[in-house]
């Protein structure tokens, strides 16, 4: 399958054809970016396919199917959005509408995993979805919606509504407008419908989407999405058991826009624009680009411009984390790209080559840069109206695979609770307690934060994130604006196991 | 919204009866972070295992009133807020070590107090008469072989590990031992390479840092370290019969005699226990327990017919009697 994209992508060269089909409005292409700069073809790894808005529009469709495709040369059964891995880049401008359809066309779900009357002691109003299941397990796992991750857009009605429920064999049409003054950066859709968020994310249900003005990036710049996806690589019957989806050993196969361990190619001095996803329900990935033989300036973070490129060696990739980054050929060679050994709480991830950049000599050396972009202003001591205290801690629980459940403020994610309750147009802080042995990369929908402290220790550039890991037995200080949109929206852990287990909260901005 | 789920699954804090009356606190919180094998596996987070009790009563206290806060100290107090008074000691005991009871609470008071329970009957390998009993007995030979591996349990419900690591120590070179990395070249069963691959099947290291093992279990765990074991339930047995199994055990050196027993019927602090069987004295009809809870007992000689009461105590876990475990080599 993806080989099939690769010698597409290279059979039409440097030519500016693209195959395109005209989807509404919107340019749907097969055309690689890449391309124009004789990259993406054989041997390099390829861009997914991009639609892009025309006229202030983007308008398609995203349907997602359930088929057994061929990723590390074996079979593994994969939930994918117009059968890629990953779906499509959507790229729009700021002031731009989506209209995306989402056509559920997975199969109808399986009888639920546990039927409510062997827990007879749990109420009605622990039942999430049609069936007799609960809020701290999966269940239902065709059931879709769409959210739009780190997208500061209204959470009302059919924009960024995660409350939305998306049935097997249904169609549902969402309507997004992107403020004008959103910030420039890389967004991703996935599905977000609890209890089935892990599993869906776990086969391979995301996408990228750019927001940039035109001629963001310089036309001598190649342009390089990176989606680290995680698909879990288990034999083709259990790869809907939760006991393994929902474990952090369970067998995970890094891919990159789909490919397994593919090569990347630059030149020596030459500068690509990397858009780094990382598209995953569970494990972290740092990364070290010196060991990648690159020198490497990050430009933003979550979609949020960075107030001046920074050079890095490392990043850690939180399941949820984009990082655009400019990186240089410095070293010639061969070199692997790493997931770098991350001590996962109690548990010691080792280090895993999920690709290799082969770096060639004789490039010609370029400053190019992406367009400067907006950061947004510090939050102030000042602005702060309230401060609060949000806990994060597991509890045993009959209901839960292996009967352990997660809880945010000492309960498991209850669609009646709303006490974090912030009034439109103002900033609190916010200090994640973490009072388990694991990291959990906590994520807000519709607003970005900015990290003051972690553990207590101020941090001092305060980076914007909307998903940031708090540490093990550890806490994580945040400041959040809550601007332009009222409404209901959800904070989590982005470990989507955690998230099915549990470890979500209702937010309402009111007015 | 309390943090702590304080009517969970018991953890062994509750064992000393004086904490009975208080609600037990699911102390696998706590571990949780703070580790089962007392090393600490997050770097901000302290090894609390044998800590001062006085210190972790205070520190607690501070969390939960918000004198101590800020940083990772907010962790602390979101877990101790909840926590009664009753609850901080139980747990301040249970992780922490009193220099002051120490000090004014030798072991012989434990003994006295015990042997008075006992009726006196019990005998400790430290006085006259137990060391005297050792050198008359004619089944005293896996004293010499045993005593020398018996190392103290390294929780308070791994003496049924403890005792399988003396055990199978005892055996040297007839068994392959595994190697450690921090004992290589030395083979040497530890009561943590106890837990290999089969054995974390029956049951986890935390699981058993939980509530122990039963004499069903060890007897699997032991079969999947290279040995042929046999469990005989009291219950099913009679007197003479567990006393036999005990004298042949004790004669053939291929042999060692686990033995599993509710100490508090035998007039000692604490429920059931396990530890090996050193010797049998025949003049008194008394065996010798060699106690892997060596902070609390040194070994004792206990009359036959106690300790057959001990061995048919019903063990909560598996709702069986108790009994004994023999140990074969192949």
């Amino acid at each position: 399958m993806h080989n099939r994209r690769q010698i597409m992508a290279f059979g039409l060269g440097g030519l500016a054809l693209g195959g395109a089909t005209i989807t509404g409005l919107s340019r749907a292409s097969a055309k690689d970016g890449l391309a124009e700069h004789a990259l993406g073809g054989v041997g390099d790894l390829a861009n997914p396919p991009q639609i892009h808005s025309q006229n202030g529009l983007l308008q398609t469709t995203l349907r997602p199917t359930l088929a057994e495709v061929l990723v590390d040369e074996q079979p593994r059964k994969l939930r994918r959005y117009n059968d890629g891995l990953p779906g499509p880049t959507l790229r729009v401008k700021p002031g731009d509408r989506m209209e995306i359809t989402l056509e559920n066309a997975l199969p109808p779900n399986a009888p639920p995993l546990r039927a409510l009357d062997t827990f007879p002691a749990f109420g009605p109003g622990d039942i999430c979805g049609p069936v007799g299941t609960t809020h701290v397990a999966p269940h239902d796992l065709n059931t879709t919606n769409l959210h739009f991750h780190g997208m500061h857009v209204s959470p009302k009605g059919n924009s960024d509504n995660v409350f939305l429920t998306v049935e097997p064999g249904s169609a549902f049409t969402y309507e997004v407008q992107i403020p004008d003054n959103h910030p420039i950066g890389a967004f991703w859709y996935h599905p977000h419908w609890h209890g089935s968020v892990a599993a869906q994310i776990g086969t391979g249900m995301a996408g990228l989407i750019l927001v940039e003005p035109e001629d963001y990036v310089p036309p001598g710049l190649p342009e390089r999405q990176v989606i680290i996806q995680t698909v879990i690589g288990s034999d083709l019957a259990a790869f809907d058991d939760p006991q393994q989806f929902m474990s952090l050993q369970a067998p995970r196969i890094f891919t990159l826009n789909g490919q397994f361990r593919p090569t990347i190619r630059l030149r020596q001095g030459e500068r690509q624009f990397w858009r780094i996803l990382l598209a995953n329900d569970f494990q972290f990935c740092p990364l070290n680009f010196a060991d990648m033989g690159l020198r490497a300036i990050l430009i933003g973070r979550d979609g949020i411009p960075l107030p001046a490129p920074k050079e890095v060696d490392r990043l850690l990739l939180s399941p949820g984390n984009r990082f655009d980054v400019v990186v240089e050929g410095a070293q010639p060679g061969l070199h692997d790209m790493v997931r770098q050994p991350y001590r996962h709480g109690l548990v010691d991830l080792e280090e895993r080559i999920i690709a290799q950049v082969q770096i060639e000599a004789g490039g010609m050396p370029s400053d190019l840069m992406p367009a400067p972009a907006a950061t947004p202003p510090d939050i102030t001591d000042a602005e702060i109206v309230r401060s609060r205290k949000v806990v994060l801690g597991e509890v045993r629980d009959p209901r839960a695979v292996f009967d352990l459940a997660f809880t945010i403020d000492g309960q498991s994610y209850d669609p009646n609770t709303w006490h974090l309750d912030p009034k439109l147009n103002t900033a609190e802080e916010w200090t994640f307690v973490n009072t388990t042995a694991y990291p959990h990369p906590m994520h807000i929908h519709i607003n970005p934060f900015q990290v003051v402290a972690i553990n207590g220790v101020p941090v001092p550039d305060r980076p914007w994130y909307d998903t940031c890991v708090v540490p093990a037995a550890g806490t994580l200080t945040i400041r959040t604006r809550f601007e332009d949109f009222d409404g209901d929206f959800v904070t989590h852990c982005h470990i989507l196991p955690h998230e099915d287990a549990g470890m979500m909260m209702n937010i309402r901005i009111t007015t | 919204m309390s943090i702590l789920r304080l009517a969970f699954a018991a953890f062994a804090v509750a064992a000393a009866p004086v904490l009975a009356e208080v609600q037990t606190v699911n102390a696998q919180t706590c571990l949780s972070c703070h580790s089962v094998d007392g090393v600490a596996h997050i770097d901000h987070v302290p090894i609390i295992h044998g800590q001062s009790e006085t210190y972790l009563r205070h520190a607690l206290h501070a969390y939960k009133s918000g004198q101590r806060s800020g940083g990772t100290a907010d962790v602390m107090q979101a877990v101790a807020q909840d926590l009664s008074a009753a609850q901080i000691d139980q747990l301040a005991a249970f992780f922490g070590t009193d220099a002051s009871i120490v000090q004014t609470a030798p072991i012989s008071h434990l003994i006295k107090a015990s042997a008075e329970g006992a009726d006196g009957r019990l005998v400790y390998l430290t006085t006259k008469e137990g060391s005297a009993r050792v050198v008359e007995s004619r089944f005293n030979g896996d004293y010499f072989r045993v005593a020398p591996y018996v190392e103290s349990e390294k929780f308070l419900t791994f003496c049924s590990i403890a005792t399988m690591a003396a055990v199978l120590n005892s055996f040297e070179d007839a068994l392959k031992r595994p190697i450690d990395t921090a004992r290589y070249p030395y083979p040497y069963f530890t009561q943590d390479n106890i837990f290999n691959e089969d054995n974390q099947q029956v049951k986890t290291f935390e699981g058993v840092v939980t509530d122990g093992l039963t004499l069903d279990q060890i007897g699997l765990f032991l079969t999947h370290l290279d040995v042929r074991p046999s469990t005989i339930f009291a219950d099913e047995n009679s007197i003479e019969h567990m006393r036999n199994a005990i004298m042949e055990g004790l004669s053939d050196p291929a042999v060692r005699v686990i033995l599993n027993y509710n100490r508090g019927i035998v007039g000692q602090n604490g429920s059931g226990h396990v530890s090996p069987i050193a010797a049998y004295h025949q003049p008194s009809n008394s065996v010798l327990v060699l106690d892997v809870a060596g902070y609390k007992y040194p070994p004792a000689w206990i009359p036959m017919d106690m300790l057959y009461k001990a061995m048919l105590d019903v063990d909560t876990s598996s709702k069986r009697s108790r009994g004994l475990a023999l140990v074969r080599t192949f």
